[in-house]
């Protein structure tokens, strides 16, 4: 199964006044990988190309909806189906895409995500973010393959790269986002046919 | 203090449709076919 190059955020993409990391990029960042695996790593649009079609400039952060309007925009990628992004504000649609083997937009709060990891990619950080998810195995629980941006490196003792977790935080950690009002996610999906020669 | 800022913002839930049904998508899309 082809997978996508890990992207991460460290010292990348849409300066921030008074940062110095490149952030609020999550989002697109995991666009990028979303796309890369649609297209077996044909396409991996640039950080600007992916905000210029969702139509938010950087630094701004941004949403699923934005995602759908970028990721749908890329509609004439040659021998292969447009490319399409199917929102979602239920655990079991989010749950039947993994298994599937479809690749997964999560909107977590990442305040929740440290409360439930030993090790995040950023163990201060506690707002709205964007991760990944492709990949699905039963080691005991459920266990799902996380694409977090911020995996980048940016202090010693983190992880770098994606990374496997039980699917319960991950829900838990979708659930958190947005409090009582269900989830927020988006499947990707088209793209990629088998290539004939 | 965290060197992360926010990265993603939520939409209207009423907003997010749900019009594509997951196992309803053709099986040919969005899977390596041929791995």
């Amino acid at each position: 199964m082809y997978l996508p190059k890990f992207q991460p955020q460290l010292n990348r993409g849409t300066p921030v006044p008074g940062r110095t990391t490149g952030s609020r990029d999550c989002g697109p960042r995991t666009w990028q990988m979303g796309v890369d695996f649609l297209t077996k790593g044909e396409l991996v649009p640039t950080i600007r190309d992916l905000r210029d079609r969702a139509n938010v400039e950087g630094p701004q952060p941004t949403s699923i909806l934005d995602a759908q309007r970028a990721v749908e925009s890329y509609v004439n990628i040659r021998g292969r189906r447009p490319l399409r992004y199917a929102p979602k504000s239920s655990v079991a649609d989010v749950r039947t895409a993994v298994r599937a083997g479809r690749f997964v937009q999560c909107a977590i709060d990442y305040g929740k995500w440290n409360a439930l990891l030993a090790r995040t990619g950023d163990p201060d950080y506690g707002d709205g973010h964007s991760i990944g998810v492709l990949g699905f195995r039963m080691e005991e629980q459920p266990q799902w393959l996380t694409w977090d941006p911020l995996c980048d490196g940016r202090r010693d003792g983190i992880p770098r790269g994606p990374v496997w977790v039980f699917a319960w935080k991950v829900i838990d950690a979708l659930e958190a986002f947005t409090p009582g009002a269900g989830i927020q996610a988006g499947v990707f999906y088209g793209g990629q046919l088998r290539e004939r020669r | 203090m965290s060197d992360a800022d926010i990265g993603m913002v939520p939409v209207e839930p009423d907003d997010i449709l749900d019009e594509v049904a997951t196992e309803d998508v053709d099986p040919g899309e969005g899977f390596p076919e041929d791995e």
